[in-house]
């Protein structure tokens, strides 16, 4: 993940507080088979309690992965914040709404804190991602 | 039921688990049966589109042509037709968990924003400073910012403890008070000034001056004790009672342009006593009235204290305990001294000679000093302004000293009925000046320091030695009133 995308995501966590943040994590897998994230692309959080949730709905889905696309990218996965100090690790709602695949950035209070996960096949939990 | 065909357009993530197929063919009878068939060609997608029980997974939002099934008369029993679109849409969702911020109101959340970001505070350190319970002792110049600040920053509960009322001389430096506030009880002014500062945080009145009577049955109410008074006797009755409740005291002093502040934890380290075994003589440390002190100064110390407390509340960093914060307002210097426990201190040492509250009016001779004002047999006389008034209209002629110093007459002065200057700390080399014979009437500003050195001039040969009791301010009040007060 480059330095920016830690840095947008931190800024987006801040400037939302006591909110929930979200958006989308655009990417390219890269030679040695992983992922290299490029950049952020913010969405609207569509949550009816924006302070202890985050939603983005099919609509704000596909235009993230339009707006992917267009860079001749795609979405690879997608973060959001925990603004209570919650931590940056996964909460069980997050585990219940999670895809496969996907890399899920979460950002601590105002984004001290940047961890990211990837849910496991088996939906047991998440499986932390080395930066 | 007959069964079509139709296609099923798969999101991206749910893809490497349909062998990498971005549409999977299959064929069914309605929306469901075409997801069923799908899990069953692909198992490793099932548990990510249904739930345990069966039920489509929340993020999942199939459209059928455009049409998101959800809003479909028949939703997903909807039949297929020929050539059908199914698209599988996630949402993207998520929360935190909600129990974390318990106990602390939504405007709360915001309010203390830039707190619960510092990692060293956070949630948790913010709950701890809503659970806390400071007393703050004296409502005044060191109280004033102390009270609002820790009110400012969340601090759940203050006991503010003061008997006086507001004065005009009070508002050069006591913030917590306006114009408006003048006569009334500094107490209720305070916390109503606090409230304004942030409602959330309680204010426990007591509207009384503490004494060795109330003072463990008031502080033993509170976490941690801020002692703004200023005053001998509350500073050995606070530092006694802290040691004995087993309680932080946290010190603070002004005098002129210094001030002082330490943190006194009988349980750990060093206490008041152990610094100040025993108060000085009195008289001879003038109070903040009689010395006058700079109005920010206690601005500065009184926020030392604050920040005192809210590093002992949240236990972060390193507190003033065991060290004595010295600073020079003038030359602008901080000094550090360090502060030993001493064994044989009598309240908190390792054999204890105070295990209860004692007189600390007597202990600091205050009580002596009124024995010697009513029992004047054997010692110097008390005057009161008015008799003296009668007496210089009389045509007696005593003589009249200011031991005052010299900024404090240019308040006011008995210099137009005759008063000589000499002040405090110069009267012992001058004592040759002064005619044994003749009466001498000693004046300050309230009757205190006048009243020492009297008692010192009696004692050094000088019989006819007087007291303007009351000072230059019952003068104004009972004589002159064209005289300022101060």
């Amino acid at each position: 993940m480059a330095p920016a995308v830690r840095a947008a995501i931190r800024a987006a966590a801040a400037a939302a507080w006591p909110a929930e943040c979200c958006g989308a994590l655009v990417g390219v897998a890269d030679n040695a088979g992983g992922t290299k994230v490029a950049c952020a692309l913010p969405a609207s959080n569509e949550a009816e309690d924006t302070l202890h949730a985050f939603r983005m709905g099919p609509e704000a889905v596909r235009e993230l992965e339009a707006a992917a696309a267009e860079q001749g990218a795609e979405v690879v996965g997608y973060y959001h914040s925990h603004p209570e100090g919650a931590g940056a690790a996964p909460s069980a709602t997050d585990l219940e709404w999670a895809l496969p695949g996907l890399i899920y950035v979460i950002a601590g209070a105002e984004g001290h804190e940047l961890r990211a996960w990837r849910l496991r096949e088996d939906r047991s939990g998440f499986d932390e991602l080395t930066p | 039921m007959s069964t079509t065909a139709a296609t099923i357009h798969l999101p991206t993530p749910l893809r490497p688990l349909a062998d990498g197929a971005t549409e999977v063919c299959v064929s069914a009878g309605t929306v469901k049966d075409a997801l069923d068939a799908l899990a069953r060609a692909h198992p490793r997608l099932r548990r990510h589109l249904f739930t345990d029980d069966g039920a489509l997974r929340g993020y999942v939002n199939v459209f059928l042509n455009e049409d998101e099934v959800r809003t479909l008369p028949r939703q997903d029993a909807t039949l297929l037709g020929e050539g059908d679109t199914i698209m599988i849409i996630p949402s993207i969702a998520g929360g935190s968990p909600p129990a974390l911020h318990e106990g602390l109101e939504r405007d709360e959340i915001t309010r203390y924003a830039r707190h619960i970001t510092l990692p060293e505070v956070g949630w948790e350190g913010q709950k701890r400073l809503k659970a806390a319970r400071v007393a703050v002792i004296g409502a005044g110049g060191l109280g004033s910012p102390a009270a609002l600040y820790l009110a400012a920053a969340g601090v759940g509960t203050l006991g503010l403890i003061d008997d006086d009322v507001v004065d005009l001389t009070n508002l050069q430096r006591q913030i917590l008070y306006g114009t408006d506030d003048l006569g009334a009880p500094k107490v209720a002014r305070a916390a109503r000034r606090l409230h304004e500062t942030n409602p959330h945080v309680h204010i426990e009145r007591h509207p009384a001056r503490l004494t060795s009577a109330n003072a463990l049955g008031i502080l033993e109410n509170y976490d941690v004790i801020l002692d703004g008074t200023d005053n001998f006797p509350t500073r050995y009755l606070a530092n006694d009672a802290a040691v004995l409740l087993k309680k932080p005291y946290v010190y603070g002093s002004i005098y002129r342009f210094e001030g002082q502040a330490s943190v006194f934890d009988g349980r750990t380290g060093p206490c008041y006593r152990c610094l100040f075994r025993e108060p000085p003589p009195p008289g001879l440390v003038p109070n903040c009235a009689e010395g006058g002190v700079l109005g920010v100064l206690p601005g500065i110390i009184g926020s030392v204290q604050a920040l005192e407390v809210i590093k002992l509340i949240l236990g972060i960093g390193e507190t003033l305990a065991g060290r004595l914060a010295l600073f020079d307002a003038l030359r602008f210097r901080w000094r550090e001294l360090k502060l030993q426990r001493n064994p044989e201190c009598p309240v908190c040492g390792d054999q204890p000679t105070i295990t209860e509250l004692i007189d600390y009016d007597l202990f600091c001779g205050l009580k002596e000093e009124e024995m010697a004002e009513t029992t004047e047999p054997n010692g110097h006389r008390e005057l009161a302004p008015r008799e003296l008034k009668a007496r210089l209209d009389a045509g007696e002629r005593p003589t009249l000293i200011d031991v005052r110093e010299a900024h404090e007459l240019d308040i006011s002065s008995l210099e137009a009925v005759g008063a000589r200057h000499i002040p405090m700390g110069d009267l012992q080399g001058r004592l040759g000046e002064l005619d044994q014979e003749e009466e001498l009437v000693l004046i300050c500003r309230t009757g205190s320091r006048s009243g020492a050195l009297a008692r010192y001039l009696h004692a050094s040969g000088f019989p006819r030695v007087a007291n303007l009791t009351g000072g230059i301010n019952e003068w104004s009040r009972t004589v002159d009133p064209s005289l300022p007060t101060y």
